[in-house]
């Protein structure tokens, strides 16, 4: 399990090595400190809302949430739909297709009686994704190091380590390890994991979603 | 019958007798269908009676449509002028005769010559694109139609088709450096032709919503009065609600005064209770032990104080324990003056409750008057988008009088109901679909010698009109033409027109022509509907829909579905269960009717469309009710249609995938209608049909298969593309807007193949796409599974 942050992988030239050498231990241990204190210029956090999925946790973030609202007593439901589509609600006067994010992305159903509506918004199509609860915010840096680990995957990471946002190749590869209830069935929208809890590309699975909802009633 | 007609050469009155003798056998079967398909008895006897043409007389069946057909095409283009542009209402007439010789040749093998009709199709194409020029392009029609005429007269006298003239054609197309392949890809005739004059005439931003509109004075000053109006409500409406945060607040003083007096009595009867208590306690007690006596005795001599019980005061066990002396008096006049005071508390509490109501009253008076004034500048501003159908009708006309038809004899165009108004929004939206419609009517250049006779001896008159009305929120308009017309639109135009939520249908008009019924919305307001329940769920079925509500309890139609079925929901099972209601559809031939659990009022609600990820057959919308609840706003007539068409798919697929086998209907007799305007291709199809034991009707265009379609729906029909009066898409399109048509298999025989076509047809209702020459055994297996199904 990565406990640490990663360490960039700078090169050095035979000079830089050269002079590393003819330091004294505590000129070599001040350096390091020195460097070690230093915060990447690039290195951006963004702030995600953590929400219970039944089997599990997602990350989504705050920048794409238009609302947080509870969702009316009853649904409509929509001839055609999706199993993971329980219906459309109202909100700010038009109709807008409601998401059971968890039996989405996992397949599984789980009690929803308790549930809040995040209400996301990508490309002028809002959507309603229906999770049972929601926690704290929670930064996440993002660094042009990110990488994947298995670690990654199956466990957590320290709380200021940046996000593995190219876990989904990982999810989808046949190598990748057997579903767990912490991982999804359906990859698309979800970039990734951090502390055991996806992250999910909304743009991406609002897509997926918007697509599937529209051959639904093609295929019926 | 084969010795009426001579091979080599067809007369006109040839072929009168030959569509007498069609008219004849169509007749027949129209005026006995009911009594046939009722008696199978009496079908099979006259079906005995009939006689099947021979091999020979369906050739000269053949012959004698070829030889009309390229007669039409040699006569069309004798009239093509060779000018920079060719006409494109002639242009279309040679393309539709080339289309339909194309496929008569094909069923009946005459490949050489199905080829030349399709060069012929492709020709037109590549003139129309522009990408051969008028002159070129006209000479390589008259070389095509020649070629026709010499192959046709080649398979008379040889009864073989002479290959070598097609090769020289060819060879002459490379001369004139004609690549004839190229037409095969793109847009048919001269519905491109339209839309390149549409896109002329009409910007890509015509369509998009206008940045103004257009207002009556009149009602904008109406608008400007309601709204002062609804202005100086204002004040009112701010003095009522100060008045009753007035009322609230002596209301809080009152209660606030009453908790005041409730502490000083409070305080005034437990001191009096205490004195009289310590009173009491004075004169009765004394300490028990003799040695605390002693002590306060002695205590009282040196200080000269009595002693005084400061035990607790011991609260009286009951009211009537307390005794009022003389000496209480001041204390009784204080205890009075709480009392008085509190009543005076008390009354004012009342008055300010009073108040309270008066100011609730008044503020309720004033604020339904300012949702009655917020209503009229509601209505005013929809009155405002209100407009004259008028402003339309100068295109149309224009539209009708530059057209093919106008061109070739005299058109009136009449108009009733001009000054009837739209919003202005949904007439914006209309004017392309009607100006399509008008175009693709008149451009039928008519090959007969006369239609309509005229009021001058002598001349041709064709008639057009549009006549407009509105009743309530809805307008009626029917474009009606007396004569033949053009299709092919239809699809299209429905279409703008359901986006409208509105209808079309096509009916025979008095002239003998066909006319098109459209029902609108007057404005974008609300729409008036039965609020229904079906299991769980509530929706809206708009009135315009339903023609009675039945109770249920009496003889129900044939054809009754229940709505949680067409909607894919759950049946709500209670425990009691009672009759329910049941809609009757307003259909125009056999009743269709739709159950629901209840229907629980009226509702009159604005529609909101779907977004496009969300559109569903048979759902024309939402709306919104007071709660923020969703409603769907159901098309019935589109949901029996896709209901129908989900459960024949799963039928036909269960079934071929269970039973491989060829078994012809021998016990039931099933009827077949085919629509096709080529003589050759339906007596063809009638032979095998009726040999293989079904019941079979014809219709020759669009119109008729219509009527014949709604005057006794057959088991199935055997559908062609080109069609005049109305295209096979046309039927296709309007038997969607017949729920009791749901039900009738249709099958697509055409001589289009490409998959656009294919999927079109599949998208406007037909479960088979065959495509001609089609073998017997595929079109009666095909037809067995469908039938089955």
């Amino acid at each position: 399990m990565n406990k640490h942050p990663k360490a960039s992988a700078i090169p050095l030239d035979i000079t830089q090595l050269q002079n590393l050498e003819q330091l004294r231990d505590d000129e070599f241990w001040d350096y390091a400190r020195a460097l070690a204190r230093q915060v990447p210029a690039a290195a951006q956090s963004e702030d995600y809302l953590e929400c219970a999925l039944g089997t599990g946790t997602c990350l989504i973030p705050l920048t794409m949430l238009n609302e947080v609202v509870l969702p009316p007593h009853r649904l409509t439901l929509l001839p055609a739909t999706p199993e993971w589509m329980p219906g459309i609600v109202a909100w700010r006067g038009e109709a807008i297709a409601v998401i059971d994010l968890t039996l989405y992305l996992s397949g599984h159903a789980v009690d929803l009686s308790n549930a809040i509506l995040l209400i996301v918004n990508h490309a002028n199509i809002p959507i309603g994704l229906l999770v049972p609860s929601i926690g704290q915010t929670t930064p996440i840096l993002q660094g042009p190091q990110d990488t994947l680990s298995a670690d990654d995957i199956a466990g957590s990471t320290g709380p200021t380590a940046p996000a593995d946002f190219s876990a989904l190749a990982a999810l989808a590869a046949p190598k990748a390890p057997a579903p767990t209830p912490h991982m999804p069935s359906r990859t698309a929208g979800v970039k990734g994991m951090q502390q055991g809890a996806l992250v999910l590309d909304v743009p991406i699975l609002l897509a997926d979603v918007v697509q599937r909802i529209e051959t639904a009633a093609a295929n019926e | 019958m084969n010795d009426i007609f001579n091979q080599d050469e067809l007369s006109a009155e040839d072929l009168a007798i030959l569509q007498a003798f069609d008219e004849m056998d169509m007749g027949s079967w129209e005026g006995e269908g009911a009594q046939k398909d009722t008696s199978t008895q009496a079908a099979g006897e006259e079906e005995a009676s009939e006689k099947f043409l021979t091999p020979e007389e369906m050739l000269v069946l053949f012959v004698g449509e070829a030889d009309e057909d390229i007669t039409a095409i040699r006569r069309t283009l004798q009239q093509l002028e060779p000018d920079d542009h060719l006409d494109a209402a002639h242009l279309q007439v040679i393309q539709r005769t080339a289309h339909k010789l194309k496929g008569t040749s094909g069923a009946i093998g005459c490949m050489a010559m199905s080829t030349i009709a399709r060069h012929l199709e492709n020709l037109v194409k590549q003139i129309i694109n522009g990408t051969i020029v008028p002159f070129i392009g006209l000479n390589a029609l008259v070389q095509t139609a020649h070629a026709l005429e010499k192959t046709l007269i080649s398979f008379v006298t040889n009864g073989e088709e002479s290959s070598s003239l097609l090769a020289e054609l060819e060879t002459e197309y490379k001369a004139l450096n004609i690549d004839i392949a190229a037409g095969s890809a793109t847009k048919p005739g001269y519905a491109q032709h339209v839309e390149e004059e549409q896109a002329k005439e009409s910007p890509a931003q015509e369509h998009q919503p206008a940045p103004f509109v257009r207002v009556d004075v009149h009602r904008f000053e109406q608008l400007v009065q309601h709204s002062e109006r609804l202005a100086e409500l204002s004040n009112p409406l701010e003095n009522a609600q100060a008045e009753v945060e007035k009322a609230l607040q002596e209301l809080h003083v009152a209660e606030a005064r009453l908790r005041h007096m409730e502490g000083l009595l409070a305080t005034q009867l437990a001191t009096k209770r205490f004195d009289a208590m310590a009173a009491q306690s004075a004169s009765d007690e004394r300490p028990t032990s003799t040695l605390v006596a002693r002590i306060l005795d002695e205590s009282a001599q040196r200080t000269g104080k009595l002693y005084q019980h400061k035990s607790k005061a011991q609260p009286p066990k009951s009211a009537d324990s307390l005794q009022w002396d003389d000496l209480e008096i001041d204390r009784f006049t204080e205890s009075d003056f709480l009392v008085q005071s509190l009543n005076e508390a008390v009354a004012d509490v009342t008055t300010a409750s009073s108040q309270l109501r008066t100011a609730i009253a008044q503020l309720n008076c004033i604020t339904r008057q300012h949702i009655d004034q917020a209503t009229n500048v509601r209505n005013d501003t929809l009155l405002l988008r209100l407009t004259p159908i008028s402003t339309l009708l100068t295109g149309i006309e224009r539209a009708v009088m530059m057209s093919p038809l106008a061109q070739q004899q005299r058109v009136l165009f009449e108009v009733e109901g001009a000054a009837t108004e739209i919003d202005q929004d949904i007439l914006e939206e209309l004017k392309h679909p009607l100006l399509q419609l008008v175009r693709t009517c008149t451009a039928h250049r008519s090959t007969a010698p006369e239609e309509v006779d005229g009021e001058e001896s002598g001349n041709t008159v064709s008639r057009t009109w549009l006549h407009a009305g509105a009743i309530g929120n809805e307008v009626t308009i029917e474009v009606g033409f007396s004569m033949v017309v053009g299709g092919g639109v239809l699809d299209e135009v429905q279409e703008a027109i359901r986006r409208l939520n509105g209808t079309i249908v096509a009916r025979r008009n008095s002239l003998g022509g066909v006319s098109f019924h459209l029902r609108l919305p007057r404005s974008q307001g609300a729409l008036q509907g039965f609020l229904v329940k079906t299991g769980s769920h509530h929706v809206v079925v708009p009135f315009s829909q339903v023609q009675r509500i039945d109770d249920g309890k009496q003889t129900l139609p044939e054809h009754l579905y229940t709505l949680h079925s067409l909607l894919g929901v759950p049946a709500e099972h209670s425990a009691v269960e009672g009759v329910r209601p049941v809609l009757i559809l307003a259909t125009e031939a056999h009743p269709m009717a739709v159950q629901v659990d209840d229907i629980l009022g009226e509702v009159k609600l604005v529609v909101k469309p779907l977004a496009p990820h969300l559109r569903r057959p048979g759902i024309a919308g939402v709306v919104i009710d007071a709660m923020s609840n969703i409603l769907l706003v159901v098309d019935l007539p589109g949901l029996i249609n896709h209901y129908e068409m989900q459960e024949s798919t799963i039928k036909i697929a269960a079934i071929r995938k269970s039973d491989k086998q060829v078994q012809y209907p021998t016990q039931t007799r099933q009827s077949i209608l085919i629509a096709d305007d080529s003589v050759y291709i339906r007596k063809s199809l009638r032979q095998t049909l009726t040999y293989a034991g079904y019941q079979v009707r014809e219709a020759d265009d669009g119109m008729k298969t219509l009527e014949s379609l709604l005057d006794n729906p057959p088991h199935a029909l055997l559908l062609d593309i080109e069609m005049p009066n109305l295209s096979g898409y046309d039927v296709l399109s309007m038997m969607r807007v017949h729920p009791e048509l749901a039900r009738v298999k249709t099958i697509m025989l055409t001589s289009r193949s490409s998959e656009k076509h294919q999927e079109k047809a599949r998208e406007l209702g037909a479960q088979v796409f065959l495509t001609k020459p089609c073998p017997q055994d595929l079109l009666l297996e095909t037809l067995r599974s469908l039938l089955r199904s």
